[in-house]
């Protein structure tokens, strides 16, 4: 360390003596050469430089500079090193203490500056110390525990804004499943049960219960952890293998919860970059799922062909768009928010056509639709395997727990790395595996219960619609085991449909506006939000009227997130067990206690957002 | 604020900071010789020359440390939203090696100017301007805590 600062003194001081045109004992070396030099400073390098020979002719701006550095450097290291060197030559730095009030009486803005500069530095330097920031608050030890004890927490859960969806204690606890009613608490009679997706009414059946008790007896309850860590056991792999056979493809992949299905399926494909076509009615756990994946989301209108063949056209023929990304068109087969069914040979056209990637959540329509109950693909005609990606639910017709899904090899082996809800999640109870696998056998042996519940869809769909009363059912696909009820005196807005109201107006001018996510104008949405609460009392009051009569319906119940969300209705659920003399009752039933539930209305409650809102357009 | 943790300038308190300022100051006086200025000729180049490092050295360290807010590593952003570069050095330690070096240097780099200049009013009062409002000012503690709430330069609070 000692010989380096020496060095740096020593070349600083040859520096120094060079351009001083002095020589002093340690550069005596350098004398020739510096005595060549002249007594102005600034030809000093300059002549040096010229004296190395004609044949070396730098630049005069190096030259310039050059000088200048050495010139800097001498005075500021000789400064540094000893104040009563040749610095006081080069700057008219003083020499002496007696001389630096000659100097500063001579040049005071030099003296002063340098004196302040030098004086900060060694201030900085010298005289401070590290220290941390203490941020005083300014209060004494009383105040303080004033605040503290005034200070109130704010609650876990916020309260919700006035008028949203508030969840409203459970109507009805079930308290034994049998094959097609359900005793609840609190009734004596068994109620048809209409609300359980349970199309083929897997879950009450003797049988279902004995596999689901010999697997209990293998493996217990839990599976002890996530797929890829120790939570596969082979009723995994077998219901996987099963599933495979049924669909016809290699291999499928089960998930433990149907909603983390789609929602872990469409972000482990779609990524940033990526552009999703997401149809305009699909349900939350898609939505979720295109959240999830960060992508871009571009809505068309829902089953409009040609506004999803408008959008891919928007979005493929982009020049700008990198070779990389990847477009998926994300629907549906049997929509679960409107009971409809996608066309799927013309979305499977327009993908073709564009290349576009396509997802299907198949989760109504597995178990329901198609010669072998296969679902959508299998009622069109198409092979399943044409979709690239489809999602199913085991929740329904497989009256299990969880979710599947199927495509091809490289489709379902991407999932088992990097399907969240397959990583990340415990994996499904083994004894839910066995049961529904044993449901999926089932069927699969005898597809008549499929086409007896497509009957059955049809037949009650038709009684419904006979029904000529306050009741207004939801125009959708004639086989939908799913169908969904409205009052007439309803309208058939809901808070999320505020802005496709403001869509439809905007169409009107700008058929690009649709695609884009729009929030409604906030006047419109409070009003709205009244009409929920009034219409949500009257749909609970016709399912408490129809429990009351022996059937057992469902109102929708949608989240706040949820902004696809239709108007809220009644959800009846169609399952195979239901007989002719069921489903009379069912319309019957339907029908009274909706009059029912027109007779116990308050007119002044539906009368009073229209005035609130004229109140207010006034102000 | 934890500034061990502070990826995002704890590199500022590493011993190669200073040769690498001194070589960039000394990189940009250089390249700023050779621009040309419309109003110099001659021998004022090099006076003009330190002036404009000096100017943009103000600048630019007045942006990299006050101005800018925060920090691109995603743990860190909550905690230092509003923490500008110079706070969130050393984790808002006063009068580090860091700090020190960050206030000389600047100093140092005035005082050649004014050297250089050889105390030529014009020179002068650009250059002292430069130091006291963006050089100093922001980053002596004395300061900002007297005329921090005009210049929008008051320490974090806790």
């Amino acid at each position: 360390m000692a010989l380096r600062i020496a060095a740096v003194l020593a070349v600083a001081a040859s520096v120094a003596v060079l351009a001083n045109g002095q020589s002093v004992p340690g550069a005596a070396t350098k004398a020739p050469a510096a005595s060549a030099a002249k007594s102005n400073n600034g030809d000093l390098l300059a002549g040096l430089l010229a004296s190395l020979g004609d044949w070396v002719k730098p630049a005069d701006d190096f030259v310039q500079t050059a000088t200048e550095y050495g010139k800097l450097m001498s005075g500021t290291m000789t400064f540094l090193t000893s104040p009563s060197s040749v610095y006081s030559e080069i700057v008219g730095m003083p020499r002496r203490a007696e001389d630096a009030w000659a100097f500063a009486q001579r040049k005071p803005l030099e003296a002063a500056t340098r004196a302040i500069i030098f004086g900060i530095i060694i201030a900085t330097w010298f005289f401070t110390k590290p220290k941390d920031v203490i941020r005083a608050s300014g209060l004494t030890a009383a105040q303080q525990e004033d605040l503290i004890e005034d200070w109130e927490p704010e609650p876990l859960v916020p309260r919700a804004p006035r008028g949203t969806y508030v969840a409203r204690p459970a109507t009805f606890v079930v308290r034994e499943q049998r094959v097609k009613t359900v005793l609840v608490e609190g009734r004596d009679t068994e109620l048809l049960n209409c609300a359980s997706a349970d199309f083929l009414n897997v879950a009450g059946d003797p049988e279902t219960k004995r596999v689901a008790k010999a697997a209990l007896d293998v493996y217990t309850v839990g599976s002890c952890g996530p797929r890829g860590f120790y939570g596969t056991t082979d009723a995994h792999l077998s219901l996987e293998a099963a599933l495979a056979d049924v669909i016809g493809c290699e291999e499928t992949i089960t998930y433990s919860d149907a909603t983390a299905t789609v929602a872990s399926a469409i972000p482990a494909f779609a990524k940033r970059q990526d552009v999703v076509f997401l149809d305009d009615a699909v349900n939350h756990a898609v939505q979720t799922g295109c959240t999830l994946s960060r992508c871009k989301v571009v809505r068309f209108r829902h089953n409009d062909m040609a506004d999803l063949e408008r959008a891919v056209k928007g979005e493929c023929g982009s020049k700008r768009a990198p070779p990389s990304r990847r477009y998926f068109i994300v629907v549906e087969g049997i929509y679960a928010n409107r009971g409809d069914i996608c066309p799927l040979p013309e979305i499977l056209a327009i993908a073709r056509r564009f290349r576009v990637r396509t997802i299907v959540d198949d989760s109504l329509a597995f178990g329901v639709l198609g010669k072998r109950g296969r679902g959508t693909a299998e009622h069109f005609g198409i092979n399943p395997l044409d979709v690239d990606i489809t999602v199913a639910s085991m929740a329904t017709s497989l009256g299990s727990v969880g979710g599947f899904c199927y495509g091809s090899d490289e489709v379902v082996d991407h999932q088992r790395i990097s399907g969240a809800g397959y990583v990340f999640s415990a994996s499904l109870p083994p004894f839910l595996c066995a049961t529904a696998e044993a449901a999926l056998r089932r069927f699969t042996a005898d597809a008549t219960v499929c086409s007896q519940l497509r009957d059955n869809a049809r037949t009650l769909r038709s009684l419904l619609e006979l029904s000529r009363g306050r009741l207004k059912v939801v125009s959708s696909f004639e086989e939908s085991p799913v169908i969904h009820v409205r009052l007439s005196w309803h309208s058939d807005r809901s808070v999320n449909d505020a802005h496709r109201i403001e869509e439809a107006r905007a169409d009107s001018e700008d058929p690009e506006s649709l695609t884009r996510w729009k929030y409604a104008p906030r006047r419109s949405r409070p009003a709205l939000r009244r009409f929920q609460g009034v219409e949500d009392d009257d749909l609970d009051r016709v399912v408490a009227e129809a429990a009351d009569r022996g059937v057992l319906v469902a109102r929708s119940r949608y989240l706040v997130s949820d902004k696809l969300a239709p108007a809220n209705s009644i959800r009846i659920h169609v399952s195979a067990a239901l007989t002719n003399e069921d489903l009379q009752k069912i319309a019957v039933v339907m029908e009274e206690a909706v009059e029912a539930a027109f007779e116990a209305r308050d007119p002044a409650a539906h009368a009073a957002p229209a005035r609130a809102d004229t109140l207010r357009k006034r102000r | 604020m934890d500034g061990h943790g502070n990826v995002n300038v704890s590199w500022m308190s590493t011993p190669m900071v200073l040769p690498t300022y001194l070589i960039a100051l000394l990189l940009a006086r250089f390249f700023l010789g050779h621009i040309g200025f419309p109003l110099a000729n001659g021998d004022r180049d090099a006076h003009v020359a330190w002036t404009a490092t000096h100017v943009l050295h103000g600048m630019l360290t007045f942006v990299a440390f006050h101005v800018a807010r925060g920090s691109p590593v995603a743990d860190d952003q909550p905690l230092l939203a509003n923490i500008s570069i110079w706070d969130q050095i050393d984790g808002g330690k006063l009068w580090t090696p860091a700090r020190r070096v960050l206030i000389t240097v600047p100093a140092l780099l005035f005082l050649i100017t004014c050297e250089v200049t050889g105390y030529s009013l014009p020179h002068l009062v650009i250059n002292v301007g430069v130091l006291v409002l963006l050089e100093l000012s922001p980053k002596l503690p004395i300061v900002r805590r007297y005329v921090g709430g005009v210049l929008g330069l008051r320490p974090p609070k806790a």
